[in-house]
This record gives C-alpha cells, structure tokens and sequence, in this order.
C-alpha cells in the first residue's frame, strides 16, 4: 500500500473497483442501475470479505446468507429500484452462468441485488427496468470515477426533501505505518436536513457500499459500514424507521481458488488491531458524508410522475453536508 | 466417458461437455421419463409402517394441517437427453405457501434461521427488522430465483394497486436449492404464468410430495428426493394447536441417511447419482397456529434443524439450509397503529420443540419416500428410495417394522 497516492474523491479509489450507471429518463419513469464491482470482470474465482450493517425499516438486499454465514461474496453489487429486483437477479444469473456454469459461490453467486424505492419520482409499478438493462450496465463498468446526482439508481431519488441521488468518494487513513482508503458510494433517498422536517418519500433508504483496501474481516468491516451511516446520521435528520443499510468489504485478505484448492492449503491473512482501526471508521463517515454532499450538489433537477418537480438542494444545504474527505 | 451406472464421481464439467451421450442420445426415440416397467407405488413413511416420535399427526399429516395454510405446486418436466443450454431437458417448477388468505393486509409473525449459509432466501429484511411475514413463500431451483420473483411481485402489484404507489413495494420470499444434476438451469424455463399458476393451484387438504413443484429436479441423501410434509398436534390442553412442516430437499450424502435411526444410508450403496462440486441444499418451512412472538418463532426454527440432524444430514458447507417459521395465531393488520396479541408462555413451549422436531423428521423421510427415479439432463438419473429394502434392513438394526 503505498504511502502518497493521489486521490480521485471516488469509490474508485480502491484498487479494482469498478462502477456503472444506467440511467432511464423518459417521463413517468425516472430510475435507472448502479452496480459496483469488486473487481475487474476478468478476475476470477476471488472471494471477498463483507460486512453488513442495517438500521431502521427494512431495506431489501439478496445474497443475505452467504454474507451473513460466510462472511463472503463474489457477485456485482445491483444497486436497482424496487421492482426491478427480480429482473436483476435474473440478469446476475445470467452472467453467472456464462461466467461458470456451476455458479460457485467464488464467482458470481448468489447476486446481490439491493432495492431502493424511488416511486416518488418514478412510476414503479411500470417495472420498465428489466434483464438486459442490468446485463448492459453490468458490462459498462470501469474503474473511472462515476458521474453523481440523478443518475443510475440516483436519478428519480428523493432526499432531505431535494433532488436526491447517487454521489461516490473516498478518504485515505493511516494505520500505524499503513496507509489505507476507504471509498464510499452511497445513494441518498430520504431524511431531512438537520432540524428540519421534510416531505416523506414512500420508503426511504440510504444505501452505502463502502469499499477499502485495508485488511478487514467480516466484523471489522460491519463496524466499518455502522461508521458510513453514523457520519450520514450525524449530518442530516433521519427517522428511525427509515431504512440504511451498509455493504462494506475489503479487497485485501481475499479467498481466490477455494474451491479448486488442495486440502490442507492454508490462506495467507492480515489482521490489524481492532484499537487502531479509529482511522478507518472516521474515514468512512467522511468519505460517507462526502458522498452525500456529491449526490447533492451534482443532483440534476428531475420531473417525473404525477408531474411532480424536485430541485436540487440548495447550496447552504450542501455545504453543511459536504466534506473534503481529507 | 461412462455415464449409466459406473459409481465414480463425474466432474459437472465433463457433465456439460456431454458428448459421448449425446451421440447415443439422438439415435433414441422418445425416452419416457422414468423406467418403462412400471414402478413400484410409492407410499409415506407412516403408511410404510414406521412411526416417527411420539406426537400424533394432524388429519393431513401436513403443513395445510395448519388452518388457512395452502400449497400449490407447478411442475415443469419435459424433454430427454443430452443438456441444451436453454432448450432443456427441463426439470423444475415452483411451489408457494399461502399462510393465510392475504399475508400482505394481515402480516403475521415470522422468524428465520440459517443453519448453513450456502443459499438464498430473498425478502428477509421484514422478518429480520420487524418480525413479520408479509408475501406468500415460494420455493423453487437456484437458477429461477430471479423469475420467480418477477412473478410473485407480478401478482402482488395486480392484487394490491397500491403497491409501489402510496404503499412500500414487497420483497416476495423466495428460496433456492439446485436442481442443474436434472435441469437446465441455464434456460430457467419458469415465467412469471407459472408463478400464478402456483398460486392459483394453492389449496388446503393432502399436499402433493416428491418430485413436484421447487422439489422437481431434486435429490435427498443422493436419492430422488423434492417436497415432503408433516404435521403434529399440540396436546388440547394447550388449545388444540397444530404444528406442520414442508420441506424442498436437496441436501446430504448417501452414507449419512438415518430412518428412524437406522443408517439406511450406508445400506444401500448402488443406484449413486453423479455429480459437480455444488453442493446441494435444504429448505425447511414450519408453521403452527400457535400464537408466537418472533423470538419464540426463532427458537423453533432453530429446533427444525434438529429434525433434519435426526434423519443424518452434518449440514456440509456447500448446503444452503434455511429455516423459516411463522405462526398464524396472531395478525398484524398493515396500518393498525396498535394492538392486542396473545403471548406463548415460553415455560410451555418444549413440545413445541418436540413437535418441530419429529415434523422435520418426518417431512423429509416423506419427501424420499415419495419421490420416484427421474432421469433429466443427459440422461443423468436420480434414484427413487427402494421402499421394498427397508424392512430387511430396519430389522437388521433392531428396529423391525411391525407386520412387515
């Protein structure tokens, strides 16, 4: 990990990250994909550690067991509205099958689709998002930061009463001699500003998929993505029904070939003390909070069901929120 | 490469290459499904005279023991010989359980349990966060999970036209075991029309078992296994409360198969189906009329994995098994801002315990006595339990079967 290492303010940031939109914008429905790579489509067989962490109504992700019981995933991260969730999975399937067609659990199962409702702006029930959709963006995902605002999932989201949308960044930490960072890509649909009341979406849900390069465990990066959504918390008024939901994993100490490995191989892994992981827990909630401030600030006004206009945040609201991440 | 009855292990891979069998395959005429001769009745386990525990079943022996349940199944079996990715041999289907007339306006309460993490259950979040059930279950193969829940939410926005307008959009409940040693789980070949139709098919009474519905192309213990059901009684003092269990089997390794505590499994040696590194799986579903709270939801989910250990299964890292439990003794009508509900005494919750268990038990042996042999992709064949051993054998071990 190098010591100096220019930063791009983007989820990208760590090494092999890869991300995508899709947006759809054509009247009544305004929604669209975002998925996030853990990896470039030509690694093979990696599996990574994930952490997750939840707070408030529920929001729906799939992929919950392997995560929960295993520590582990190795499939794109959908981030889609919610009624495409089935259309998506069936998309990660059909990779899945071209990528191996046993769908191990190192390469591409199970999918991990997370829905987010943004029926305020986008006519949900018209379910216009569909397989190939999600294929496509699956395939147009690069390791070059991503446009934010009301794009891909952003694009017909809600949040603080304004425009809301998707935004990504990235912080750097030190650990001891090591210097780590950790990214954030976060799509902000609900809350209010600090002590102010706001409209209600249906079902709000902010969505973090945090990522870092640092040596994490499932447990560690759990703490790591309660981190992510405590820095939004501390930002913005958020109801305590309203669903976050935290995805964080690490691209180091990866698992690649368990399945094909010898018995008795023993895998090489990191582990750092848990009292020096302060760094990277303020890393996210800065990274998380930046994100959010990037979702904003970049949020296109959308017009979209029932004739319904959202603007975009006004500045004021935007600096309160945003960081540098440094 | 031999493919009929040589005991070896075959790579899924070379499977999949398939090509010695397909040349012997396209000189066939249509292949019936199962042997020509006809096979011998199948029969479950209790009517094959061996008694699991000691609680007494339900009138159906069934999980539709519990008021208001119903389960429906499609069936999906069509095509023989070598595999074409997307054409066939098709062996899957779904099967849904209504736990009432409309879980989504009256939730009820719910919990669940992963015994091994190795598989999917979609839509948890709600059990999870706040305790209750709100779609219908639906059960099917690993590869259909994404159809399947197209399909549920398909019905669900036609019944409920506030979905997703002025009420939250549903994640239906959605599990998976893998069906690719007998399907073509590539082509899916599930649409949204066979969901409904698996809804529409949902009744009370007898429930079909084996290889129907999710359980179509799969296995138990390396036998034709699929859905299997049981259910008990709670003592009336209690109030007439029923407990019953459904299960999709996919799971185990021949040499583990326990009946009744005989090692079965170990017993019988021949008739071993192929397969690739993907392990398989169980889904385990009970419920009982019984008011519970989700913790106690919890606990009994959890004493079904028991129920699954007496019948031999170690719970391998490759098996997803799931447990999901909900009660429909209380209701949690969507908008009430409060409410009454009756609370279990958890002092007198053990037979609830004992009866998760033998229910689990039971169901699963049913499933494997249900089943019949079915061929499906290449010619790949899973073998029906022979019924007609099992006399022989219980009596080896001590345990004879009364009459038999």
């Amino acid at each position: 990990m190098p010591a100096e290492r220019t930063l791009r303010n983007s989820i990208t940031d760590v090494s092999g990250v890869e991300v995508a939109h899709l947006t759809v914008a054509e009247g009544d429905v305004q929604t669209g994909v975002t998925v996030v790579m853990p990896c470039p489509p030509s690694v093979r067989h990696r599996k990574f550690s994930l952490g997750a962490y939840a707070a408030g109504g529920g929001l729906s992700w799939t992929g919950v067991e392997v995560a929960e019981d295993f520590g582990t995933f190795a499939s794109p991260i959908v981030l889609c509205n919610a009624t495409s969730v089935g259309a998506a999975y069936d998309a990660l399937i059909t990779r899945g099958h071209k990528r191996d067609p046993e769908l191990p659990v190192d390469d591409g199962w199970p999918p991990i689709v997370v829905g987010i409702d943004d029926g305020y702006l986008n006519d949900l029930r018209r379910r216009r998002v569909k397989h190939d959709d999600v294929l496509a963006a699956c395939e147009a995902a690069r390791g070059e930061p991503p446009a934010c605002g009301s794009v891909g999932m952003g694009r017909g989201l809600v949040a603080l009463g304004c425009k809301g949308g998707v935004g990504d960044a990235s912080s750097a930490a030190s650990v001891g001699k090591d210097a780590f960072v950790v990214g954030v890509l976060l799509a902000a649909n609900g809350g209010a500003p600090r002590g102010v009341g706001a409209a209600r979406v249906v079902s709000p849900g902010f969505v973090a998929i945090v990522a870092t390069d640092a040596a994490l465990f499932p447990a560690e990066l759990r703490l790591l993505g309660e981190a992510a959504i405590r820095g939004i918390d501390a930002a913005v008024t958020i109801g305590g029904e309203e669903g976050r939901l935290a995805l964080a994993f690490s691209v180091t100490n990866t698992i690649d070939g368990s399945l094909t490995a010898p018995p008795g191989r023993l895998y090489e892994a990191r582990r750092l003390a848990d009292d020096g992981l302060g760094p990277l827990f303020d890393a996210a909630a800065r990274a998380s909070r930046a994100a959010l401030g990037k979702a904003l600030g970049d949020a296109a006004v959308v017009t979209g069901r029932k004739g319904r206009t959202v603007e975009k945040a006004p500045a004021d609201v935007v600096a309160s929120i945003a960081f540098t991440g440094r | 490469m031999a493919v009929k009855s040589d005991p070896g292990r075959v790579s899924r891979r070379a499977l999949l290459a398939g090509g010695a069998l397909a040349a012997i395959s396209a000189g066939c005429s249509v292949v019936p499904v199962e042997s020509p001769r006809a096979p011998p009745a199948r029969r479950r386990i209790r009517d094959l005279g061996i008694g699991i525990g000691s609680l007494t079943p339900g009138r159906w022996n069934a999980i539709t023991d519990v008021p208001g349940v119903r389960v429906g199944h499609v069936t999906r079996i069509e095509g023989e010989g070598p595999l074409v990715p997307g054409r066939g041999p098709i062996r899957t289907g779904v099967t849904v359980i209504l736990p009432g007339d409309d879980v989504w306006r009256d939730n009820i309460p719910a919990a669940r349990f992963t015994l091994n993490g190795n598989g999917e259950l979609t839509g948890v979040s709600t059990i999870d966060r706040h305790g209750l059930l709100e779609t219908p279950i639906f059960l099917t193969d690993t590869s259909n999970i994404g159809r399947v829940m197209d399909g549920a939410l398909a019905w669900m926005l036609d019944r409920y036209p506030e979905i997703g307008d002025s009420a939250p959009v549903p994640t239906p409940i959605v599990g998976e075991t893998w069906a690719a040693f007998l399907h073509d789980a590539e082509g899916r070949h599930l649409t949204e029309e066979h969901v409904r139709e698996a809804i529409s098919a949902a009744r009370s009474g007898p429930v079909e078992e084996g290889a129907v519905g999710g359980g179509t192309g799969m296995l138990c213990y390396e036998f034709k296994g699929g859905i299997g059901t049981a259910s008990r009684r709670l003592p009336a003092a209690m109030g007439n409360y029923t407990l019953g269990v459904l299960v999709q089997t996919n799971h185990g390794r021949r040499a583990q198969l326990r009946i009744d505590g005989v090692p079965v499994g170990r017993e019988i040696t021949e008739g071993m189906p192929y397969e690739g590194r993907k392990s398989k799986s169980i889904l385990i579903i009970g419920a009982t009329d019984a008011p519970m709270t989700p913790v106690q939801l919890g606990r009994l989910a959890k004493r079904m994995a028991l129920g699954l250990a007496r019948t031999g299964a170690v719970s391998m890292h490759g098996s997803g098994d799931l447990l999901l439990f909900f009660s429909t003794g209380v209701r949690v009508r969507r908008g009430a801002v409060s409410m009454d509900v009756p609370v279990w005494n958890d002092e007198h919750i053990s037979v609830a315990h004992e009866a998760a268990v033998e229910a689990t038990e039971e169901a699963i042996l049913n499933a494997l006595a249900m089943a019949r042999t079915m061929t499906g992709i290449h010619g790949n064949t899973a073998h029906a339990l022979p019924l007609d051993r099992l006399p022989d054998i219980m009596r080896k071990y001590g345990r004879p079967i009364p009459g038999r």
